[in-house]
Order: structure tokens, then sequence, then C-alpha cells
């Protein structure tokens, strides 16, 4: 009896062991096993997206126009649906940044996908499109020391132009206005070196060149030059615009566009603000059109490509909600007054993603479609309800 | 007995080692990572703290006559002074800030900077050091803590201000006065048209300055918190601010650097 119990004892010790093993090795599994990848929550279903009947903008004012900001939505229903309040407010113009990079990633072998995406849903909803080119290929950047998303090598100046050729021909007759490059009078811009206006004529002349050849109808907006009070020479990470307009004109970029493209921000400014060279606000674009009539450039118009006031509480070049509505409704009145002004677009209508910072206070519908006071009293002017 | 011991003290040390082992592991998969912290290691070897801090939002970060000043400067600062470290700031905006931070230039971003879960994955955030959320303006002692509380009141906000949108969906259960400005807000406040007003915290701290009889709620109804950011494998940074900001909410450290400018 006695034997079998020390028996049953030595069995339990065993088994106790086996467990105690089992256990530590468990324990081992758990401290050696690696890390999980961090998983993003897996994302509702998307709506279908169906191209209902073709739309038309009902406006009482054909200039206003929005920067989109669709280059990173990859949802369908929501290019779809950003357009369609584009379209609903009473905007019959966007711009939109279609990426030189992204589109001819590999040299000579063009993804227009998301450039045909959009455009399909612009026009389902009656909208012009303005197409903003620029942002390098990495092919394309040589020096990779130097290189950045906005360094273009003089050597890769053909290349760029080739691109803007091969965009213009696509899109004969749905896309004929085309801004080359973005602000080129900033360091950030020019690749962080500083801006070269004479270059960049060089560059505008090549790729407007190449467009008219495409397609004798398109307009080519030239400059999309930064509101900037840096000094010239690019020391403060800028050159002052009504400078580096005036050597584009001295290195003949008058013979290069079709029209000027302008962004103009009033930052606190109301819109009836007195213009001066050392002051940004909206008025400016007044000193922009003299130097254009000083060089003999009358006849073309003027786009307002990038505007806008932003109200976020804390920002220093912020005003308040109120005043964003009020001074950019009387922008829209005041510059009644400019024949030469085709339109004027607000930057920016919605973001794919919150940057939760003050860019988002530029933006007249959230990243959620929540409608902005700001798009609806919009939309009261535009359409004619006020 | 002795033998017995030996071995009761060798099971319990293997146990204490395979906890230790067991925490450790837990701990970093907390931080998300188990790489050195070169930062870390950087500061404490006689380094400087860099800090980005963004001179266009007031009062975090402002250019006065004595330089460079505010909230996010002093914290800054504070850091600086709890490592034993000189702070060298460098000035970011928006646009370059996290470029700024991925790419070394900068240890730390103190910013009024909101946390982004798009950029989880590349960065550490602190818990809030400030909240500029939307909090409730009265003239009596008792406000309300929750939106729920403000059913049936009468309610002053900003026209198109984060306050107008966050109450404009309970529009039903309150009445809603919109004003053109903060100041406008705060005067129907005084003048007793309303029982209270949704402002956010800035301007609801500024205005108590200037009129001591107006009462703020203690916490934010609408959160918008200020947090600092850094890279995700500085894991030893992040757990010292962490454990720092933790302390300064307890001893009233952080509260005092704000009182200085709010």
């Amino acid at each position: 009896m006695f034997a079998k119990s020390r028996n049953w004892a030595a069995v339990i010790n065993k088994q106790a062991a086996l467990l105690r093993g089992a256990v530590f090795l468990g324990l081992l599994i758990v401290w050696a096993a690696p890390i999980p990848p961090f998983r993003e929550p897996k994302p509702a279903p998307s709506p279908t997206v169906q191209i209902g009947p073709p739309q038309s903008v009902q406006t009482i004012d054909p200039r206003v126009c929005v920067h989109t900001r669709l280059t990173d939505e990859v949802e369908s229903w929501k290019i779809q649906k950003t357009l369609q309040l584009v379209r609903e407010m009473g905007a019959s113009t966007i711009v939109e940044f279609f990426p030189w990079a992204y589109i001819e990633n590999s040299q000579g072998t063009y993804d227009w996908n998301h450039v045909d995406r959009t455009l399909l849903h612009a026009e389902n909803q009656g909208l012009q499109v303005i197409a903003r080119l620029g942002l390098v290929p990495a092919w394309a950047q040589g020096d990779a020391e130097r290189a950045t998303l906005n360094y273009l090598p003089d050597e890769s100046f053909d290349d760029f132009a080739r691109f803007v050729g091969a965009f213009a021909a696509r899109y004969q007759g749905r896309i004929d206005h085309l801004i080359i490059w973005n602000e080129p009078n900033l360091n950030f811009e020019w690749g962080e070196r500083p801006p070269e206006p004479v270059a960049y004529t060089r560059l505008l002349g090549l790729a407007y060149n190449a467009a008219h050849e495409a397609n004798p109808d398109v307009v080519i907006l030239g400059g999309a030059l930064a509101s900037t009070l840096a000094a010239p020479g690019g020391l403060q990470g800028g050159w002052d615009e009504l400078d580096y307009l005036q050597r584009m004109y001295e290195a003949g970029a008058g013979a290069y566009f079709d029209a000027l493209a302008v962004h103009n921000y009033p930052f606190t400014q109301p819109p009836q603000a007195e213009p001066a060279p050392d002051i940004l606000n909206f008025r400016r674009v007044e000193l922009i059109r003299q130097i254009m009539e000083d060089n003999g450039d009358s006849a073309k118009p003027i786009y307002i490509t990038e505007t806008g006031w932003n109200d976020h509480p804390r920002y220093a070049y912020a005003v308040r909600p109120a005043q964003r509505i009020q001074y950019t409704l009387a922008m829209y009145d005041y510059s009644q007054r400019y024949p030469w002004l085709e339109v004027i677009c607000l930057w920016q209508f919605r973001l794919p993603a919150p940057t939760n910072s003050y860019p988002d206070y530029f933006t007249l519908v959230s990243t959620n479609f929540d409608l902005k006071p700001i798009y609806e009293a919009l939309q009261a002017y535009a359409r004619g309800w006020q | 007995m002795r033998g017995a011991g030996n071995k009761f003290l060798g099971r319990l040390a293997g146990l204490v080692i395979l906890g230790a082992m067991l925490v450790s592991s837990l701990a970093l998969r907390s931080t998300g990572t188990g790489s050195p912290d070169y930062t870390w290691r950087r500061i404490h070897e006689g380094g400087t703290l860099v800090v980005g801090v963004d001179p266009s939002i007031p009062p975090f970060a402002a250019f006065v006559d004595e330089g460079l000043a505010g909230i996010d400067v002093e914290v800054a600062q504070a850091l600086g002074a709890e490592f034993g470290v000189p702070v060298r700031f460098v000035l970011v905006t928006y646009d370059g800030m996290f470029d700024a931070l991925y790419t070394g230039q900068i240890d730390l971003i103190i910013a009024a900077l909101r946390p982004d879960t798009n950029r989880a994955k590349q960065v550490f955030y602190t818990q809030a050091y400030f909240d500029a959320g939307q909090v409730v303006v009265g003239l009596n002692d008792a406000l309300p803590q929750h939106l729920d509380d403000l059913s049936g009141q009468r309610v002053v906000v900003e026209f198109a201000s984060d306050g107008d949108l966050a109450l404009r969906p309970l529009a039903g259960y309150l009445t809603i006065i919109s004003a053109l400005s903060v100041e406008e807000a705060i005067q129907i406040v005084l003048d007793g048209e309303v029982d209270y007003a949704l402002i956010d915290a800035i301007s609801a701290r500024l205005a108590s300055r200037t009129h001591p009889q107006l009462q703020v709620s203690d916490t934010a109804l609408v959160n918008d918190p200020y947090v600092i950011a850094m890279r995700r494998s500085d894991w030893r940074l992040y757990n010292a601010i962490e454990n720092i900001l933790n302390q300064w909410k307890t001893d009233g450290t952080l509260e005092a650097i704000i009182r200085r400018w709010l």
C-alpha cells in the first residue's frame, strides 16, 4: 500500500515537472516571439460608385473655383463625393495636382489611371479642370545627393517637357489648362536651392512648345509664383514674386505662357486693403498686373489658382471664422472690377486626411465631408441664393 | 533542510528571472521597439536637446522683444533642465516639422501639436501638456462638465468656431446663440443674456484674467490635446518625458508654466 502510494507520488511529481516545463516553455515562447507588426484597422467596405447622369454647375459667378486635393485620395466614392460637393457649391472649375512622379514613375511608361478616374468624375459633375503639373520622378532627379521631389536638373528639362506634351495630347479637349510647376520662386519648390527665374523660363518654354505641339488649343499657365517678401536671390528661402516675374519677362518668358497663374495669400488683411510692394494682401494682384502691362502682356488674363484665408484659432496668420467668410465673399465682390481676372480658386476644398494643424482651417469641407459654414456661405453666394 | 532551502531559492530565482523576462518583453511591446535609443545616449553624453518650435502659434511660441518665448519654449527649457543639458531651438512650421524630426534635425516637436494617428508608426506622442479644447465659461460655480449637461441651456458660441461646430449636432436640445467673435461671446455671458459660453480654453483663460468673475470649467468638453512628438526609436526619451510630465502635473510645474502665459 505504502509502496503503491510512493509510486503515485513519483507519477505526480513527474507530471508536475512536465507541467513546470510546459509553463517555462510557454513563457519562453511569449518572450522570444517577434513583436507583431502594427496592423491597420480593417476599413469599412467602400460604397459602390456609379456614374450618374451628367450634371452641370449652377452658378452666378463662373470665377468661383476651388483647389481640390485628390492626389492622395484612393477611394473612388470620395473623389466622386468631393466633386459633387464642389458642383453643388456653385464652383465651376477645380485646380488639381497631377504629379509627374506618379504618372511616369518609370521613364517612358505612363500610368494615367488616377487622372482618368478624377477626370471622369469631374466631367460627370460638369466641372472644368485646371491641371497643375510637377513633382520629379526619381529617375529624372539626377544627382541623388542633392535630389528632392522638386529637384529637376537642367538635363531633365526635356523629360518634363515630353511629359507635359504627353499629358496635353492625351487630354486634348478635356483638360486644356496646364500649370507649369508650382511656386518656382521658393527654394523648397525649386529643389531646395535658390530659385532661378532664367532657368524656370527655359523650362516653361520647353513645356509650352511641347504642349502646344500636342494640343494647339492648350492654355499654358506660367508662374504660379508664391506670395513672398523674401529678398531676391533665395537667401531667405524664396524670391519676391514681383521681382521674380520681372526677371522672367527679361528672360523672355512672355512668349511662353498664355495666362499667368497667381498665388495670393492675404493672411490677416481684408480684401480691400491697399496694395504695396512690401505688403502681402489680395490687391497685390494689381501690382502683378502692372508688371504684365509694363511688359506689354496686357492681353493675357490672370488666373488666381490659390488664395484664401485661414481661421485656425491660434495661427498668427489667421483671421476669425466669421472674418474669413466675410473677407472671402468681399473678395469675390471686390474683384469684379478686374476684367483680366479669369478665376479665383480657393485653397483648399478638402483634405483626404486631417493634418491636425492649421492647414485644416483652410478647407471648406472636413475630411468627413461635414460642410463648414464658409461652404454654405459661398454656396449661397455662387448659387445666387442670397 | 539546507538542500531543500537551496532548491526553493533556486526555483524562486528562476521565477524572478522568468518574470523579469516577461515584464521586459511586455514593456518592449508597449513602446513598440527594443532598439537602442541613440538620441537618449547622445543627450546624456553631454549633448543638447534640439527642439522644433513653431513661432507662428502664440502664446506657445512667438518672437517677442527678448527673443523666442512662450509656453512651448518654457516647456522645452524645463525639460532641458530636467536632463541637465542645454536646449537648442529650431524654427519649424507644419509643412516641414515631421521631416525635420524624421531626418534627425530635431529631437522633439513642441509646437502646439495635436496627435495624428496617421503618423503613429513613426512617432511617439506624449500625454497632453495642455488641452486647448472647448471649455464652458459662466458666472456660477457649478459649471457643466459634459456636453450633455448643456441640454436645455442657452449657450453662446463664436460663429463657425470649433465650439459652434461641436454644438450644431445638439441644436435640438439647447439654444445656441452665435457671436461674431470670442470677445462678443464673453460680453454676452457677462451681460447675463445666456447661461454659458463654449469657447476654446486659451480664450477662456485670457478672458478670466480680464474678468475675474468668470468661471471656467476645469476640463474641456471637447478635447484638443497639445502633445510632444519624437521619433519612435527614441523610446527611452519618450518614457523619461512621460515620467517628467506626470511629475510636473503632480507638483504644479506645468500649471505654473501655463499660468505665466494664460
